[in-house]
């Protein structure tokens, strides 16, 4: 599975002080499994409501392509980014700040994988999908991980599109292309980004701050912070009405979509509207950040799962 | 290393290459899998 495991492993090899520490759960935990699984999502509705359908082997295939691609690019973000892990909270028990596996295999392991799954979906599918998993790869480590992460509080914003690509990858896989319907998905969760990591930030800013890393609550402060979650989910509502606009969904994703945007906008108004100290910083312990953070998971799979179900079920 | 400590390295080892097996054996499965649907496909 990696490096260190054939460094240590071999049959001859003395047990020994520096034995390689690592659990299979610690290479799967590279992986960020939790992200995992709203990629898996995203990219499997992108797959299933683009024209012409796939056949059902290189659909699990490609799905299969772009989880192991999300976590490979994982495994880099946490090579690189081993040092800011290991002074925040939240990341330091993951398996490189922790000492359970060496930072050079971690690398390996990530690279390994990022080859392998755009060859295999390249292979599987068609090179143009695998064309923009290779862009994933290296927008998510290069242009996020590397470049605008310590950088600059906008890091969140134009990385988010990262995390924005499953679905035209699932969409490119099915039809070897990429129209204005998979753009549009793109851009939902483009916009989605924004307000549901900085509610989490916004209780996480500790963590932030100690790292040096500039995220929005550590350079504008709290209040700013609220007005842009607010701002964006402001933006994002009509975003994903654009499915309707265009015609590729009904009545049943509008009104999905509609009745999901309502509660997010009621919630982002909490967050704003929270008791707080002349800073920003809550007298509720986070209260309507955690529950925006939260219910921003849920808005995300229910409404591409209204997608998927308007086009698969009501045509 | 003390006798427990030995028996978490081979635990640990032992897991690693199960998992290895596993992933390989799956790869085999993944390729002939898309192989096969590839050429029904046409």
């Amino acid at each position: 599975m990696s490096g260190a495991t054939v460094e240590n492993g071999g049959a001859q090899a003395p047990p020994n002080a520096s034995a390689d520490l690592s659990e299979v759960s610690d290479w799967f935990a590279l992986l960020k499994p939790r992200v995992m699984t709203l990629v898996v999502f995203t990219g499997l509705v992108g797959m299933l409501v683009a024209p012409g359908g796939i056949h059902p082997v290189l659909g699990v295939a490609a799905i299969l392509c772009i989880a192991i691609a999300a976590g490979a690019a994982g495994a880099i973000n946490m090579w690189y980014d081993r040092d800011i892990d290991a002074v925040m909270r939240r990341t330091a028990r993951r398996p490189i700040p922790a000492g359970r596996i060496a930072p050079g295999s971690a690398l390996g392991f990530g690279l390994v994988l990022s080859f392998a799954s755009v060859a295999v979906m390249g292979l599987a599918t068609n090179w143009v999908a695998a064309g923009w998993l290779a862009f994933s790869i290296f927008f998510y480590v290069v242009i996020y991980t590397m470049w605008l992460k310590r950088r600059t509080p906008q890091n969140i914003v134009i990385g988010g599109a990262a995390g924005a690509f499953p679905p035209v990858i699932g969409w490119a896989a099915a039809t070897g292309d990429v129209g204005l319907m998979p753009l549009i998905m793109f851009a939902i969760i483009f916009m989605w980004t924004p307000p549901h990591f900085w509610a989490l930030s916004l209780w996480a800013h500790g963590d932030y701050a100690r790292a040096k890393v500039p995220m929005l609550p550590v350079t504008h402060g709290a209040r700013e912070t609220r007005r842009q979650v607010m701002i964006y989910t402001v933006a994002l509502v009509p975003v994903t009405l654009a499915p309707w606009f265009v015609g590729f969904s009904g009545l049943v994703y509008a009104g999905v979509a509609t009745l999901l945007g309502a509660v997010f906008l009621a919630q982002s108004w909490r967050v704003l509207r929270e008791a707080q100290d002349e800073t920003g910083r809550s007298l509720a312990n986070d209260a309507a950040a955690r529950a925006t953070f939260r219910f921003s998971l849920y808005y995300l799979f229910a409404l591409f799962g209204a997608l998927a179900i308007d086009k698969l079920v009501f045509g | 290393m003390t006798p427990e400590e030995k028996t978490a390295f081979e635990r640990r080892r032992r897991a690693r290459n199960w998992a290895i097996l596993l992933t390989l054996v799956g790869l085999v499965a993944l390729f002939y899998f898309i192989s096969m649907a590839r050429v029904l496909r046409g």
